[in-house]
């Protein structure tokens, strides 16, 4: 691939995505010196439907969708088209699981999960937990993000975008973005990348369709690697991406506060209805195409299973490379979406969460979004210096494996908020710390129990919560009254009876 | 309509059963229902039934619940 278009196309990218974070910025209640947390790390929860639609998706499918899918298809064959199933039953987890966190966090005015966490169960401890653990789980994944992509960049262009150089863009671009216009800016710039990345896909399913015929691309397959048109088996590999990626993505930090970021439960669900469209329609089904479609002769001759993980540029280098350089500018669109929610949820929780608690008062607004900006900027050096390090995103993978697996440990405690009244502090706590390290003792010795290590720490996290909260103290009949009434009063019986909506009682401190 | 709301659930969970099926060896030959290999045929059908179901669900749930907010809106405490 030549240098100068990949660098003319990444300039020019960047320039678009900064003047979007930029005006979006401007325009954002406080900018330039953002006066409210709300604002800074929220949007002011008036974010609407196509950009948090955008923003979520965006965030969610990372350099791992532009990558690593279109290869764990050429590698694994309809095996993976699970991966199609579970990204829709992110429309369905809107309803069961975002409209409740919506309705808490406008009642109550939170800001991060944390703060949701401690006031129902009344406990600090319990909240610095799921913040530790949110942040475990979100600081690897940023990472990889950033050397994952800038590795790809180095590859793909054959060293004329160094290593060193696709860390320093994202680190930059991102931090500048994070730090100048917060989650607004954050949210318009995933909208544009959205846009882009989306872009990207829907011309490579048409460009490879045309360029193997058709859908008779399967019978192709068949006949040149007829295991790949059967499924495996495999059931439990499957059912561990499920709950990490598909079940446990809801209660990751930077997502639950994208709930917390509609502007209503409408926007929230027009998100829901779009959501089987995007996430996997477009997102999963159109990698099995492109993935399968590398094994038809012609399509990407120079794809090895060793290689499979760039299928897409690689395409492009053989039939188009002008249209690989903007490929190139697409990965680093994944890379930047996704970290970008990431850093700002991080900085929120460590500010929020954790500062907020040592201090042992509450911040100001102003003190609050100061520490935030600060913790952004440290976060940004942090993750850069750490992709420079000579480890690099190689020795990071099994570790960005546990990031997944640490966001499942953090349902139970949530379910309990949200659903089960039965769950007290006590087992929400014991059951986070035994399920977190029960995984962690299956990764370091390397235990093979039949269900991965995400898997495992769920059901035990599971078991130590259901078990300690039979035999403690149960949340008080206020707060039951104050979250589950309200769920109940809202959701449940203004559906069950099909009462008017004029008939729902307020109740409550409501 | 509210039966039609239960019915969703069950559909819904229905169709995640069927995806599993291929990965348990049923559903899984090497020939093909009409362009797709059988156990992709499988599940591309459920993911068709599945995403009428989250369709579904913003007039059966998600409206409802709006209006009941437009009506007795949540103010902060």
């Amino acid at each position: 691939m030549q240098a100068l278009p990949v660098f003319l196309i990444l300039a020019g990218f960047v320039v678009v995505l900064l003047s979007i974070a930029f005006l979006a910025g401007r325009q954002a209640p406080g900018a330039a010196g953002v006066k409210s947390t709300e604002d800074y790390v929220l949007g002011g929860r008036r974010i609407g439907t196509i950009v948090l639609l955008l923003s979520m998706g965006a965030t969610y499918f990372s350099t791992w969708t532009l990558l690593g899918s279109f290869g764990a298809y050429y590698r694994s064959g309809v095996w993976f088209s699970g991966f199609a199933v579970w990204t829709i039953f992110h429309g369905a987890f809107i309803w069961l699981f975002g409209t409740r966190i919506w309705l808490a966090g406008k009642k109550f005015g939170f800001i991060t999960p944390g703060q949701m966490v401690e006031h129902y169960y009344s406990s600090t401890r319990l909240r610095v937990v799921v913040a530790l653990v949110g942040i475990a789980a979100l600081v690897p994944v940023m990472l990889i993000q950033v050397s994952g992509g800038a590795r790809a960049l180095e590859s793909l262009t054959s060293g004329a975008v160094p290593y060193a150089l696709g860390v320093t863009i994202s680190s930059l671009v991102v931090g500048g973005i994070v730090l100048w216009s917060g989650f607004k800016g954050t949210a318009w710039a995933d909208l544009f990348l959205g846009l882009f990345f989306a872009s990207i896909m829907i011309f490579t399913a048409g460009y490879v369709l045309n360029l193997t015929g058709g859908l008779v691309l399967f019978e192709k397959v068949a006949e040149l690697k007829p295991e790949l048109i059967v499924n495996p088996g495999n059931p439990t590999r499957m059912l561990e991406l499920f709950l990490g990626l598909g079940f446990g993505a809801w209660a990751l930090p930077h997502m639950w506060q994208k709930f917390y970021s509609a502007r209503s439960t409408d926007v929230l669900g027009k998100v829901a209805a779009a959501t089987p469209f995007w996430n996997s329609w477009m997102m999963a089904i159109i990698p099995l195409i492109v993935g399968l479609a590398a094994i038809v002769p012609g399509v990407a001759p120079t794809v090895t299973t060793e290689t499979s993980d760039t299928i897409l540029p690689q395409i492009f280098a053989e039939h188009a490379p002008i249209i690989a350089a903007i490929i190139v500018a697409g990965i680093l669109a994944a890379a930047i979406s996704t970290i970008n929610s990431q850093l700002l949820s991080s900085a929120s929780l460590v500010a929020e969460d954790i500062w907020g608690r040592l201090l042992k008062r509450e911040m100001t607004d102003k003190e609050s979004t100061r520490i935030t900006r600060i913790v952004v900027a440290t976060l940004t050096v942090l993750v850069f210096a750490l992709a420079l390090t000579p480890g690099g995103a190689g020795h990071l993978v099994p570790v960005a494996a546990l990031g997944f697996g640490l966001g499942l440990q953090l349902v139970p405690s949530a379910l309990g908020m949200l659903y089960f009244k039965s769950f007290t502090e006590a087992g929400a706590f014991a059951g986070i710390i035994a399920g977190t390290l029960s995984m962690i003792t299956i990764v370091v010795f390397g235990l093979d129990i039949g269900f991965g290590p995400g898997t495992s720490g769920f059901v035990v996290n599971l078991i130590v919560t259901i078990a300690v909260s039979a035999m403690t103290r149960k949340v008080s009949e206020e707060t039951i009254e104050d979250y589950h009434g309200m769920f109940d009063r809202y959701m449940v019986n203004n559906v069950e009876e099909d009462v008017p909506a004029t008939a729902v009682p307020t109740g409550g401190k409501a | 309509m509210q039966k039609f709301r239960k019915l969703i659930w069950v559909v819904m969970l229905v169709c995640l059963a069927i995806t599993s099926l291929p990965y348990l060896g049923y559903f899984n030959g090497p020939g093909f229902i009409g362009p797709f290999p059988q156990p992709l045929a499988v599940i591309l059908g459920a993911n068709v039934v599945l995403t009428l179901c989250v369709l579904a669900l913003y007039p059966l749930y998600f409206r409802p619940l709006a209006d009941a907010l437009d009506a007795n809106p949540v103010t902060k405490d």
